[in-house]
């Protein structure tokens, strides 16, 4: 089970009690500490303190002296020390805590504040534990997604047709991506729809991307069959193929052959098994004969590195580099990667990277504002947020801005309709175009109508969602769940009970309970109070004007958007940066992050950090680092199970 | 009275090539089941029983859903009322949950494991683990031979992107009811183009070409499989199952063909008029644009097409077993344009008992039963042997949770209609004890399919009095 990824959220909050605990509630009791990489057995007193009373108060009736239900016995426990030599117990103690599952219903349950005081210790004592692992992981085989499958085409058969837009949406998985190898399926009717994909590309493609050599005087159909196959299956396997590899294929030729079909359409019938083949739908690295890791061939590499940066397979160049052997020398790898991100293929960073951790999908499924109430929002509208977004991420890779440029930038990309939601005059056509930014109200994508819709209810903003989008999107720091009996605000801003939203949810906080989470969310929701449901500005809001102030729990305070966005790259650099190299990170590898990949984690952002934040150095560093680079090696299956006991 | 058209005059009629069984809609054969299914339920069914399971996100209002009295049907519920019209087909049962729902999350466990009745497991992806076969995929795995596709899975809304940070778990887990494996949810179908094209024009499953390529890939599925690791395994099934599952609707059709079969007039009209339909509603602009992703558009006319193919695959036995979902779990679509209703489905389940967000809960509940409704109304108006569709049929409605509110899968609310081929004595409303197994209901559809299980999740025993119309629950 995903020991790993339970390791990894305890890593991410690592960041989150230096945002909430300084202040009011949590500070008062502890963790409030600069240097947070201090080792947890500096501190043993806080279990004492803090913890004990509260598992003896309400745990230790079943899980420790008479009763040890479930065979848990948390009285054994006496320090941080020894809570580090059972990281599987504690971590399941803490998701029991979080998600309120313990203590059971009908018993009595610690205060709010207990509550996520023990996840909290939890979380940092076993974040904070040396890894002492060295291990790159192991990503599933990858089945192409569907933009994967599009790009892949486009690059293979120069056919740009898009044929997978119809095929099922890919679910995601790991930190939230739908390249994450484990959530992609092979689902009947996607099988059906890539035998029809296969016949619709193969007729549009010209015959010259698949016939280089054609049977003539000196080369028989068979022979020139055979060459044109293996030239092409190479190219969709992403590596060398065999004899062994192309027979089946070359079999296919011939039983077209025999029919009297055309050698162009022979070819065709073969090559229609190499797009469904499961050598082509699925990325596979084949594994080696040993225990230890090892590291990845180079045109796995390569593969590796064309589905990070363009989600398409490798070109000619990066075959040719792969092929000589060299790719993995850092200089070698490190020149290909700036030349890739230059390439307008790149783009697909903004589009399938961009667009995920944004989380801004749903701009296109199911986000609805109302009609009614915002008749400007119209589907040119939407889908131009959701380009701005795309195009404003890409270019910071593009042009190797600095990471931070995300947070806040003096420019962005609109088209017409979009600049009237923003108010930007002299906009002409539905082209995205680049614009400056002069009014100090927009910049980075905090402000960005795409962001802005999603965090938001049909006929209201929602300063909770935009909080929770602030904390999971930027900061790395995911809140809990609410609670059952969490309160309900009117679905409409515009209500009637004398409150503003701000009001409800300010009587919402003054309940302590409830104030343990909210003070982490809200403060950050008010900041882009400013802009309304689908992300126009507004200094009024219901006749009043706009409440835009914030404190956070660290005491920066803040009004309006632009001021939020400066405490965010002053106080909270850290953990944004820590945060998106995380994201990227899983997002490169396809699956999620485990507990081992801090180490390397922890120096990307040290390497990201000293080279000014540059897009290029993240980029550089997850195709340099060891899981990247390296692959665990795992037994066939069939002698694993046997070698088990 | 129904003629019968060659398959020759079917395809130039509508130029297209049809995956129907083609038959007179008086020859459906008897099951090869039905011995199992007189051995299980006592009653031989003439025609094959069909069985299909809406699921609706969100739950529902808890005040509104219950019938006044058990026993007869008689006056409806508020949330019921939009069945008045076919309310001795329905059986209401109450008291039913599903164990394996309970804790972990609010919402995805409710939705994935709702017809396992499993627990998941918690992940974002990697060991992703339903716990067991959902039990519409244990029946088409069992009966699924007979028909052009063992089961077909439609719904409206794409597989929702993302992991849920807040509690760990993959939103994959929220948008699948349905489970071939523990480790393999089936994808369901949105598009009604696409939909009507699986059940009606078999070329795009290709024909005896694509069964060499088939052939070969299958091969060499088979060959990798013995070079790599446990997960990467269960990718290659996964690939290998799928692709002999085209194989086997190949085979299907191609016998089909070679039988000349028929199909019965009536059939044929209204797969020709589902076809316009379908093109007038892909002519709206907003479906134009995002053909796959069901947004704005008219929600309802969407929803009825993908339940008229579940209704036309049944009567033309194209499939026995189907599933829709109305939405995926924490579904927020905008329900505003249901007049009285302001504000997304998830956001306005968590009412807090606020009369006015039950109020406009309530209304979404009703949208759904009438949409439930409309769809058992097209099954009575087909006849079937010496009844109808719906005769020869089990529907059940329901949602994984009580009441959106509290995420409770305690008395779920659950609806069966249709008399499975006799088996099934409906008009009435029953009240088990408390917490008897929803899985009890599973065995018990199971019976009546001709899939039979001793047990199924956590199922103690086939639920009892579903054919007996006196039946009282000994509490």
């Amino acid at each position: 089970m995903g020991v790993g990824d339970r390791y990894l959220k305890m890593g991410r909050f690592q960041t989150f009690p230096r945002l909430i605990v300084a202040g009011l509630l949590l500070g008062l009791f502890f963790l409030v500490r600069p240097g947070w990489a201090a080792p947890t057995s500096a501190i043993p007193d806080e279990f004492q303190q803090q913890v004990k009373p509260v598992l003896r108060q309400f745990c230790y009736r079943c899980h420790g002296g008479e009763k040890t239900k479930g065979d848990v016995n948390l009285t054994k426990f006496e320090n941080a020390h020894s809570v580090e030599r059972d990281p599987k117990l504690w971590r399941t103690v803490m998701e029991k805590l979080r998600e309120r599952d313990m203590p059971p219903d009908g018993k009595p349950q610690p205060s709010e504040i207990d509550r996520q005081r023990i996840v909290n210790w939890v979380h940092t004592t076993l974040s904070t534990m040396q890894v002492k692992v060295k291990n790159p992981g192991r990503v599933t085989i990858h089945r192409l997604n569907r933009a994967e499958y599009n790009n892949t085409i486009r690059d293979l058969l120069g056919v740009d047709s898009h044929p997978a837009d119809l095929f099922p949406v890919d679910g995601a998985g790991g930190e939230g991506f739908d390249n994450d190898a484990d959530t992609l399926f092979i689902p009947t009717i996607l099988m059906e729809d890539y035998l029809k994909a296969a016949d619709d590309v193969l007729k549009q493609a010209k015959p010259d991307r698949f016939i280089k050599i054609k049977p003539g005087d000196s080369v028989t159909k068979e022979e020139a069959a055979r060459k044109d196959i293996a030239a092409f299956a190479t190219r969709a396997f992403r590596r060398p193929v065999d004899d062994l590899e192309v027979d089946p294929f070359v079999r296919l030729f011939d039983h077209a052959d025999r029919e009297g079909k055309s050698f162009e359409d022979s070819m065709r019938f073969a090559l229609k098994g190499v797009l469904v083949s499961p050598r082509f739908l699925f990325r596979i690295e084949q594994d080696r004969d040993t225990n230890q890791p090892y590291r990845i061939d180079d045109f796995e590499l390569a593969t590796r590195l064309s589905y990070f940066l363009w989600s398409s397979m490798p070109d000619d160049e990066l075959f040719a580099v792969a092929k000589a052997g060299d790719l993995h020398e850092p200089a070698v790898l490190e020149k290909q990667v700036r030349r890739m991100l230059k390439d307008p293929k790149a783009k697909a960073l903004g589009e399938q990277f961009g667009s995920e951790w944004l989380q801004i999908r749903e701009l296109k499924s199911t986000v609805q504002p109302d009609r009614r109430r915002y008749p400007q929002y119209t589907p040119a509208v939407r889908d131009a947020m959701y380009d701005e977004a795309v195009d404003f991420v890409n270019s910071v890779f593009a042009e190797d801005k600095s990471l931070l440029t995300l947070l806040d930038a003096d420019y962005t990309f609109v088209n017409r309709d979009l600049a009237r939601i923003y108010g930007i005059d002299g906009i002409k056509g539905q082209d995205m175009q680049r614009v400056e930014l002069t009014s100090g109200k927009r910049g980075g994508v905090l402000s960005m109508g795409a962001v802005l819709t999603v965090t938001s209810y049909p006929l209201r903003t929602s300063p909770v969602l935009r909080g929770k989008w602030v904390l999971e999107a930027i900061l790395g720091a995911p809140p809990a769940p609410p609670p059952p009996d969490a309160g309900k605000l009117p679905a409409d801003d515009r209500n009637n009970t004398g409150l503003t939203l701000r009001q409800t949810l300010e009587k919402h906080r003054a309940n302590p309970q409830c104030a343990s989470c909210h003070n982490r969310l809200d403060p950050l929701g008010f900041g882009l109070e400013n802009f309304d449901a689908i992300g126009r500005w507004r200094d009024t809001q219901a006749g009043a004007p706009v409440d835009a102030q914030g404190v956070l729990l660290t005491g920066e305070k803040f009004s309006g958007p632009s001021e939020l966005k400066k405490v965010l790259m002053t106080g909270h650099k850290d953990e944004f940066i820590r945060n998106i190299s995380e994201k990227m990170l899983a997002y490169a590898l396809g699956r999620g992050l485990e507990y081992y990949d801090q180490p390397t984690i922890d120096s990307i952002v040290r390497a990201v950090e000293q080279d000014d934040c540059k897009s290029s150095r993240l980029v550089l560093e997850i195709a340099k680092s060891y899981p990247f680079e390296y692959r665990q090696a795992q037994l066939p299956a069939r002698q694993e199970a046997s070698a088990q006991p | 009275m129904t003629s019968r058209l060659s398959r020759r005059t079917v395809l130039r009629g509508m130029g297209v090539m049809m995956a129907l069984p083609l038959l007179d809609a008086m020859d459906i054969p008897t099951p090869r089941a039905a011995g199992a299914i007189e051995a299980a339920v006592g009653v031989k069914p003439a025609l094959p029983v069909r069985m299909a399971v809406l699921y609706m996100p969100n739950g529902v209002n808890p005040n509104a859903w219950a019938p006044k009295s058990t026993g007869k049907l008689d006056e409806l519920s508020p949330a019921l009322a939009p069945l008045e019209k076919v309310k001795d087909q329905l059986l209401v049962l109450a008291e039913l949950m599903n164990q394996g729902s309970i804790g972990g999350d609010g919402h995805y466990v409710k939705t994935s494991g709702y017809l396992t009745g499993t627990t998941i497991t918690k992940t974002t992806g990697a060991n992703l683990r339903s716990g067991g076969v959902s039990m519409d995929q244990l029946a088409a795995q069992r009966i699924g031979r007979e028909t052009a596709m063992p089961s077909l899975e439609l719904g409206i809304d794409p597989v929702t992107t993302g992991v849920d940070t807040n509690v760990g778990y993959t939103r994959v887990y929220g948008s699948h009811i349905a489970w071939s494996t523990p480790t393999t949810p089936v994808a369901k179908e949105i598009s009604p183009r696409q939909a009507f094209n699986r059940v009606f024009r078999p070329d795009t499953a290709g024909g005896k070409d694509d069964r060499s390529i088939l052939d070969l890939v299958a091969d060499d599925a088979k060959n990798l499989r013995n070079k790599v690791g446990t997960a990467d395994q269960q990718k290659l099934d996964n690939y290998f199952d799928s692709v002999r599952a085209l194989e086997k609707r190949i085979d299907f059709d191609a016998k089909r063909r070679a039988d000349q079969n028929h199909v019965s007039k009536q059939q044929l009209e209204a797969i020709e008029a589902m076809d316009k339909r379908i093109q007038t509603w892909e002519r709206l602009p907003e479906h134009m644009e995002h053909r796959r992703l069901s947004r704005g558009g008219d929600i309802t006319e969407h929803v009825r097409i993908m339940l008229d193919l579940m209704v036309l695959s049944f009567w033309t036995d194209a499939t026995r077993v189907s599933t829709f979902m109305f939405g995926n779990a924490v579904s927020p679509r905008n329900f505003s344009f249901l007049d009285g209703v302001h504000g997304g489905h998830h956001e306005i389940s968590h009412h807090k008992n606020d009369p006015e967000q039950l109020r406009q809960y309530l209304l979404i509940n009703q949208w759904h039963t009438a949409q439930y409704a409309y769809m058992l109304e097209k099954m009575q108006s087909i006849q079937e042997g010496e009844g109808t569709l719906l005769d020869h049929s089990m529907v059940m409605f329901g949602a994984g949770m009580r009441d959106g509110n509290s995420h409770n899968p305690h008395n779920l609310p659950l609806v069966l209609a249709g008399r499975a081929g006799g088996s099934i004595s409906p008009g009435r409303y029953v009240e088990y004890k408390k917490q008897t197994p929803l899985c009890n209901l599973y065995v018990s559809l199971l019976k009546r399919i001709g899939a039979p299980v001793s047990h199924f999740g956590d199922s103690t025993e086939p639920l009892a009095g579903l054919d007996d119309a006196q039946f009282v629950s000994q509490s």
